[in-house]
C-alpha cells in the first residue's frame, strides 16, 4: 500500500507557476493588513488597520485583490476560528 | 481561497477565506461586514456558537457571495445568496470562514495540500465521481 502511494506521488509539490508563495509575501509585512493580487499573490497595498486598507483599496480603485491580515511571528497558529 | 462579499448598495470587498468542513455556517468578522455595509446589528436571527472555548452570540443576515476562477478578474464570477454570521473579536488572519451550510452544501469542493490546489465544482460532480447505489446499474 505504501509503495503504491509513493509511486503515485508527484515529483515536486510546488506553488502554481507565476504565483509567489503567499507565506513569503506575508512575511514581508508581518502584523499588517494586506491587499493581495488574486492571480499572482503579489502585494498590492499595506496598511496597519483593516479600515485604512479598505479605504486605500477603494481610493486607488484596486481590482482583483483580496484582503488578508499578515500574522505577527509571535501569534499562535490558530485552528479554525481559534 | 478568495471570496467576494456584496453588501448594501452593491458595496463589495474581497477577502481570503478558510474552507472549514468543521463549521456548520459561513462566518465573517464584524469588521469585514461593516466594510461592505452589512447591517447585522438589527438582525433577529441570533444563535449561540461555541468559538475558541467560549460561547458567543452570532447574528446572521443574508448576503451575496462571489467566487472567481483561478486568476480571473472581479468581473468574472459565480454568485450565490446565502446566510452569513458575524463574529465579534475575530482573531484569524482570514476574514471569512466558508463552512457547511451556504458553501459546502452548494458545491463539490476538493482540497489537495499536495497539489496546493482547491477546486470548486457543481454539486452534480460528486455523483459523477461516486455514483449513488441506485444509479450504478
Amino acid at each position: 500500500m505504501r509503495r503504491w502511494f509513493k509511486a503515485k506521488r508527484r515529483e515536486v509539490c510546488d506553488v502554481p507557476s507565476g504565483r509567489q508563495p503567499l507565506s513569503d509575501v506575508l512575511r514581508e509585512c508581518a502584523g499588517n493588513w494586506t491587499a493581495i493580487d488574486r492571480a499572482t499573490n503579489a502585494l498590492v497595498e499595506v496598511a496597519s488597520t483593516a479600515d485604512a486598507l479598505v479605504i486605500r483599496v477603494r481610493e486607488r480603485r484596486l481590482k482583483n485583490v483580496a484582503i488578508l491580515r499578515a500574522p505577527d511571528p509571535s501569534e499562535p497558529e490558530l485552528v479554525g476560528l481559534g | 481561497m478568495p471570496v467576494t462579499v456584496i453588501g448594501a448598495d452593491s458595496l463589495a470587498a474581497s477577502a481570503f477565506a478558510l474552507v472549514d468542513s468543521g463549521c456548520e455556517h459561513i462566518l465573517m468578522s464584524q469588521g469585514f461586514g461593516r466594510t461592505v455595509g452589512l447591517d447585522y446589528k438589527g438582525s433577529q436571527r441570533e444563535i449561540d456558537l461555541g468559538i475558541g472555548g467560549r460561547t458567543q452570540k452570532i447574528r446572521f443576515v443574508d448576503a451575496v457571495l462571489r467566487l472567481h476562477p483561478d486568476a480571473g478578474d472581479d468581473d468574472d464570477y459565480l454568485e450565490w445568496q446565502t446566510e452569513v454570521g458575524f463574529v465579534p473579536q475575530w482573531k484569524p488572519t482570514f476574514q471569512v470562514l466558508l463552512g457547511q451550510v451556504g458553501f459546502l452544501d452548494h458545491f463539490t469542493v476538493t482540497l489537495s495540500r499536495h497539489a496546493q490546489e482547491i477546486s470548486v465544482e457543481g454539486l452534480e460532480v460528486y455523483d459523477s465521481r461516486f455514483p449513488p447505489r441506485h444509479l450504478k446499474s
